[in-house]
């Protein structure tokens, strides 16, 4: 599904992806964890070719990403969804214009069916008489709802979470992780989510991998995390 | 010493490096006008935004610009006896120079800003990222309706200046300063003439180009945080405004 060689990427003279090698199975989540500021934004950027490598390539379904021009990036991408750390909602649009963003662009669909599909999308993240509110008026943990119905309004193949539990309450951190886990069984997508939190990653991984100093040190089935003896997974399973 | 004339190369390097990277990203800019044309509905909303919203500002400017035209320039021709010129004096210069900058500068300071603050929020809170990931060109769906808008909507503000401007300078003229209504108006329209208008009008355009590309790119590269956001408005402003005073210096030489 997703297979990385040997990525590197330096940024404001920082190596900061120093030869990263991952595969992503189709249908798992794949949780990537480590420190703050080890590049774990910056590696999902790659993959969904926002930010172009120094070097290494991406495959995405057997097609390097990063020789693609524009256009066909944006094919690639409409197999992508994306949550955003802090949701990346436009604030000047209402839930509604947000959901149905993609619907707007890409289809032709007419306002009331988008409106009914994104009542739809709101129904699959628990969310309700949200629908003509602006983002300022919705809590955190809603405004990542939103963000994750956004993502899935044109029913990805793969999803890329980044820290989407962050800045939450461990409850509504909790609701977020089982709605990534639901959805992910009912589109049956692949996922691959970052976060240096390893309760949530404990509930939505299949795997989780370890990125430090610009590199995976190690990825291991959440059952089997104890036998680890990398120094970094260690301090981060005593935490 | 040496590390001295090194910080000045650098320097000098790094401001070479940012006009070379500001060409690209403007050639970017235009080059997307053609090939990603922007929906009406979006430009409609900016047509709004920069024409609509910014007549108050530009009717203002240019009335009171007009009136102390009038009031100056009355005082320097009554002591010569050619007050029925002021008429002149009023039409050329509202039609060449002062509609077509100072609707440019006050359009920089309402628009410009608010485009550099909408867009360098949406850079630093990832929105820009966002619309990437959804397949849209963030270039076509935010920066070309805002200069397509700004290409229609500022001379139309300038033209709408100019008038108001030289209604202002008649109304001080004939209605205060008593000066033969006949003179003024059959002066006016004896120097001023359609290439002062089109003059006029090639510059608004030229300063429309200069405000929409300098404040989206600002907007577009701002650097994270709070203080992104506010470097970035306040940059367009300052940047925005040399630009057309130096621009408008240049345009004066070829145009006449
Ligand atoms: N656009 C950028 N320009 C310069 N440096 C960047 C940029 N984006 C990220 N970095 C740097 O790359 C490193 C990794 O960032 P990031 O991927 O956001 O970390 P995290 O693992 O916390 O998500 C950080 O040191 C950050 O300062
Ligand atoms: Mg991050």
């Amino acid at each position: 599904m997703i297979f990385i060689k040997n990525l590197k990427k330096s940024l404001g003279g920082k190596k900061v992806l120093d030869g990263v090698n991952l595969h992503v199975k189709k249908g798992e989540i794949l949780v990537i964890m480590g420190r703050s500021g080890e590049g774990k934004s910056v590696l999902l950027k790659l993959i969904i070719g926002l930010l172009a490598p120094d070097s290494g390539s991406i495959y995405i379904d057997g097609i390097d990403i990063t020789s693609l021009n524009e256009k066909e990036l944006n094919d690639v991408r409409k197999r992508f969804g994306m949550l955003f750390q802090s949701a990346a909602l436009f604030d000047y649009m209402t839930v509604l214009g947000n959901v149905g963003f993609s619907y707007v662009e890409h289809t032709n669909l007419r306002s009331c069916e988008i409106r009914n599909l994104v009542e739809e999308k709101l129904e699959m993240v628990d969310l309700k008489d949200v629908i003509d509110k602006k983002p300022n008026e919705l809590s955190g943990g809603m405004k990542k709802r939103v963000g994750l119905a956004r993502a899935i309004a044109m029913n990805p193949k793969i999803m890329l979470y980044d820290e989407p539990t962050t800045g939450l309450d461990p409850i509504t951190g909790k609701t977020i992780d089982e709605l990534i886990v639901r959805l992910k069984k009912k589109l049956s997508t692949t996922g691959v989510a970052v976060t240096h939190d390893l309760k949530s990653a404990f509930r939505i991984a299949d795997r989780i991998a370890f990125l430090d100093k610009g590199k995976i040190v190690g990825i291991y089935r959440p059952d089997k995390i104890n036998e680890a003896k990398e120094e970094i997974v260690r301090k981060f399973i005593s935490q | 010493m040496i590390s001295f004339f090194q910080k000045i190369g650098e320097s000098i390097l790094d401001d070479i490096r940012s006009v070379g990277k500001f060409s690209l990203v403007a050639f970017n800019f235009l080059k997307k006008l053609y090939t990603a044309p922007p929906r009406f509905r979006i430009i409609l909303d900016q047509l709004y935004e920069i024409g609509y919203k910014s007549l108050p500002v530009v009717a203002i400017t240019g009335a009171f610009t007009g009136m102390v035209l009038a009031v100056q320039s009355y005082y320097q021709f009554h002591q010569i006896s050619m007050e029925t010129a002021i008429g002149i004096l009023i039409g050329l210069s509202m039609t060449n120079e002062l509609g077509p900058v100072l609707t440019a500068l006050m359009v920089a300071g309402r628009v410009g800003a608010s485009m550099a603050a909408q867009l360098g929020t949406m850079k630093v809170t990832e929105q820009i990222d966002a619309l990437n990931t959804l397949a849209v060109d963030p270039v076509s769906y935010l920066v070309a309706p805002r200069l397509i808008a700004g290409i229609f909507m500022i001379p139309i503000l300038t033209v709408f200046s100019i008038f108001i401007g030289i209604l202002g300078g008649y109304f001080i003229s004939v209605e205060l300063l008593q000066i033969n209504k006949t003179f003024f108006v059959n002066n006016m329209l004896d120097f001023t003439g359609v290439m002062d208008f089109l003059n006029g009008l090639t510059k608004s355009v030229v300063f429309a180009l200069i405000i929409i590309i300098i404040s989206c790119y600002k907007g577009i590269i701002a650097d994270d945080g709070a203080e992104g956001v506010g470097k970035a408005t306040t940059e367009a402003v300052v940047f925005s405004c040399i630009s057309i005073l130096i621009s408008d210096f240049f345009l004066s030489i070829i145009l006449t």
